[in-house]
């Protein structure tokens, strides 16, 4: 332990021959030179003394009528110069290290776990479009966002988790779990509009219509009742009301609608093409600005942080990359005409995404509103389509 | 004032104010851990060391530490450790 403690300032290991070599341990002693680990070996002394006192020893030596030889040299100065002596030797060694470093931290493999065989390729395919593709070194990989990108490309995927172990990344993902459809009730239930549109026909199978075809329903509004007043002895009398289950078929017409307002003149900002990239490293909570002066004046931007060390979730040193991307300002400039095409455009395709699936499409209405300005387009689609809704009492 | 009579009144201070006794009369202080380690503090000096036979200089005679294998761990201006077998303590 002793020596361990030496080795920074660095030790020699001596003999002390001579009449006396006793005389010489008390004058060290005396002037304040401590010597460890003192043998004797055949009328010598074995010992082991501080390098910076070893020049010192020489008067001992001679007023002692001693002879201090040494025998081997231990500690950081000596290795210090053998290694300053030869370059090459410390090049290769740091090369090494270089390189051992960089491949250690190069993903060279990717796993997928946690997912049903038929998903993986999916799954691989959704993180090597958000940048797992190997090999790629570790630092360059943004790992939430990889992950948030696998968790919303995918519906069956309800979390994602990116670790690794040596040059392998391990995707680990959850698969969404979906609780089987609840059985149609048994007890008493009325069938409900989930949706406002105009009734086009229904057809109660069990209890009573409360509405009637080319009726305005509201969403929630009760379609078929699951209450049927009671008869007694086939006369038209009322006795206590009997409760079923609601069923039927309520199609409807329903309206979707979506607004579309264009500029003649519009201003976009376009990407240049150019990236510059800012470096900070997070110490302790200190933010340290490596290189943070942004020489666009408008662009976008996009992070990536490599964590090294820590624990209990606290990284010990978080780098972080950001990546400036350069964007311009571009005026587009439409005539009306081409504006009121691209505005009806949008508005029809922003349309067909609120129409379900299932429903039947049966008239698109567009109405579009020409100024010198721009224009505004206004597109309603009507769909057939069923709203009726089980709904327990 | 005669040296014996000084040491006399010192050794009463001493003992009244319980002082120890190797700080206040400079004599060594010897520490044993089993029969393989003894550190003395305040000697004067090796007077002969062997592998078997270490004698050590106090202020007042001489301690001979037999054993084997003996080594001296460490030796500065007023403290020394001793290493080995310990067999014997002898003062004289």
């Amino acid at each position: 332990m002793r020596l361990l403690l030496l080795w920074p300032s660095g030790f020699v290991r001596v003999v002390v021959s001579g009449a006396a070599p006793e005389r010489f341990v008390n004058l060290a002693a005396r002037r304040g030179i401590p010597l460890w680990q003192l043998r004797e070996e055949g009328h010598c002394i074995r010992g082991v003394m501080a390098a910076a006192h070893f020049l010192r020893i020489r008067p001992l030596a001679r007023r002692s009528r001693c002879r201090v030889h040494v025998q081997a040299r231990a500690g950081l100065p000596f290795v210090w110069r053998k290694v300053v002596r030869r370059p090459g030797l410390v090049a290769g060694a740091l090369a090494a290290l270089a390189l051992i470093m960089t491949a250690g931290s190069t993903v060279l493999f990717v796993e997928v776990s946690g997912a049903s065989a038929g998903h993986r390729e999916e799954i691989l395919a959704v993180a090597h479009r958000a940048g797992l593709r190997p090999p790629i070194p570790r630092f360059l990989l943004n790992g939430a966002a990889l992950e948030e990108e696998v968790a919303a490309s995918l519906p069956y995927v309800s979390w994602a988790r990116l670790t690794f172990q040596g040059t392998l990344a391990r995707l680990e993902v959850g698969e969404q779990e979906l609780p089987p459809p609840p059985p149609p009730p048994t007890g008493p239930a009325d069938v409900v509009a989930t949706k406002p549109g105009e009734l086009v026909y229904l057809l109660p199978l069990m209890g009573v219509a409360r509405v009637q075809a080319g009726q305005r329903v509201v969403a929630g509004q009760v379609l078929i009742s699951g209450v049927i007043p009671g008869r007694k002895g086939g006369e038209k009398e009322t006795g206590p009301p009997r409760l079923v289950s609601a069923r039927g078929v309520c199609l409807a017409r329903v309206a979707y609608q979506a607004v579309v307002r264009l500029p003649c003149h519009e201003v976009v900002l376009r990407p240049t093409g150019r990236t510059w990239h800012g470096w900070v490293v997070l110490v302790a909570g200190k933010e340290i600005v490596l290189r943070g002066k942004v020489p666009f004046e408008l662009y976008h931007t996009s992070r990536t942080r490599a964590v090294l060390g820590g624990r209990n979730g606290k990284p010990a040193v978080e780098v972080i990359r950001t990546t400036y991307h350069e964007v311009e300002p571009v005026t587009f400039v439409r005539t009306p005409g081409e504006a009121a095409l691209a505005a009806r455009d949008k508005a029809l395709a922003e349309v067909l995404s609120q129409v379900p699936p299932g429903a039947e499409r049966e008239v698109i209405e567009a109405e579009v509103e020409v100024r010198d300005e721009g224009a505004t387009a206004r597109v309603t689609a009507f769909t057939i389509e069923e709203i009726g809704r089980v709904m327990p009492r | 004032m005669p040296e014996r009579r000084r040491g006399r009144l010192g050794e009463r201070v001493a003992e009244v104010l319980e002082l120890p006794r190797e700080v206040v009369f400079h004599v060594p202080r010897l520490v044993m851990v089993g029969n393989l380690h003894l550190t003395i503090e305040n000697h004067r000096g090796v007077v002969e060391f062997g592998r078997d036979r270490l004698v050590v200089g106090l202020g007042e005679g001489q301690v001979t530490v037999e054993g084997e294998d003996l080594a001296i761990v460490r030796i500065g201006r007023e403290e020394m450790a001793v290493a080995g077998r310990i067999s014997c303590l002898r003062f004289s």
